[in-house]
């Protein structure tokens, strides 16, 4: 790595670090008492467990006026221009042809403002490959194109994701139509049974994306760009994939005690969810576990749940059967 | 695996549904332009046909 004299005398710095980091603090701490803060949080303080188009609502009055994000990167350049060594307190999200910084979250929303590059979505059109995908988010996502670059949409429709949903009922996503996008447009995609592909764009697209917490489905689902018929689906939730990973990971280092934690979990909404720590109590303790496999094989409200338990307790007492016959 | 346990089961052997799910994030296929994901998988795929 090259490291300019500029830099080299700001690493060697600590006083020009502490500016720079007391800069990105006091910038932060501004935001959070900012117009969007204030606005969110009025409206959702005077809403009782708001449900997604409670939600969608409140982020739609804010996407109606979007001066706080023409003054919110007026403010950035001024910092950056201040401190090239200015980084702004947001989280960054980022593709190939996309990026943005998550400006708000909370338990209802996540709102980012992002930067998609119409240049790199012409070279992608340029690469060859295999089939791709279409994605459904399986949430509520409101998109506010500040500058569309001129973009035009195709619209998706897949059957509903639920808690009920299936590989082998999935069925096969339909184009629902073509849209031009204007400068200010406001679209809303209900992912649990929506998505939308950009077709073409002919300039950079400035897009606010605010994506709804409340009424998730458990999945996001994919279906073939060229043959429409599912693909694969994953967690739409990430606290599903932490539960899993953290289960396996205490079963691994063959954690007893955290038993009952886990065990907690054979209630989570999402049924992927439950029979995967299943799988890990049978693995830590098979013994205390089966009295929950039992109830699962028979009560589950998921088929494939409920037959994954059956199976594994067939095998469990067929073992235990053999075993009493040796 | 708890040793001191009469029945000892292998995690990795027992059944999986039959509906494969992958962790948050993640993409079967490639998505053209890969998504505009917060974290919290609100995946866009945006390809060309």
């Amino acid at each position: 790595m090259i490291v300019g004299d500029e830099l080299q005398h700001w690493i060697a710095d600590r006083a020009a670090q502490r500016r720079t980091e007391q800069a990105v603090k006091a910038f932060g701490e501004a935001w959070d008492r900012g117009p969007v803060h204030r606005a969110i949080g009025a409206a959702f303080s005077a809403l009782d467990a708001p449900e997604a188009e409670d939600v969608a609502a409140v982020v739609a009055n804010l996407f109606a006026d979007d001066f706080w994000a023409d003054a919110l990167v007026e403010t950035l350049a001024e910092a950056l221009r201040e401190d090239r060594y200015f980084e702004p307190p947001f989280r960054h999200i980022g593709s190939d042809v996309h990026n943005g910084l998550v400006v708000y979250e909370d338990a209802h929303v996540s709102i980012a403002a992002g930067v998609t590059r119409a240049a790199q979505l012409a070279a992608k059109k340029q690469v060859s490959g295999g089939p791709r995908s279409i994605a459904f988010s399986g949430q509520l996502t409101l998109f506010k194109f500040v500058k569309s670059g001129g973009a035009r949409l195709s619209f998706w429709e897949c059957p509903p994701i639920t808690e009920a949903f299936s590989a082998a009922s999935a069925g096969r996503c339909v184009r629902a139509g073509t849209r031009e996008i204007a400068d200010g447009g406001l679209i809303v995609v209900d992912g649990r049974r929506q998505g939308f592909v950009i077709e073409h764009a002919a300039a950079n697209l400035v897009v606010l994306q605010a994506t709804v917490k409340p009424g998730r489905a458990p999945l996001a689902v994919e279906y073939d760009s060229e043959t429409r018929a599912y693909v694969g689906c994953s967690a739409a939730d990430d606290s599903a994939s932490r539960i899993q990973m953290i289960s396996t990971l205490l079963r691994k280092l063959d954690c007893a005690a955290a038993f009952p934690a886990i065990a907690v979990f054979l209630d989570h909404p999402n049924f992927f969810v439950r029979w995967h720590v299943m799988k890990e109590l049978l693995g830590l303790d098979a013994e205390a576990a089966l009295p929950h496999l039992g109830k699962m094989a028979a009560r589950d409200p998921h088929p494939e749940a409920r037959r994954a338990a059956r199976a594994a307790l067939d095998r469990i007492e067929s073992g235990e059967a053999a075993r009493r016959a040796a | 695996m708890n040793n001191n346990k009469a029945i000892r089961l292998v995690v990795e052997q027992l059944p999986e549904l039959a509906t494969e799910v992958a962790i948050s994030g993640s993409a079967k296929q490639q998505e053209v332009g890969g998504g505009w994901c917060l974290g919290v998988a609100a995946g866009i795929a945006i390809y060309y046909g």
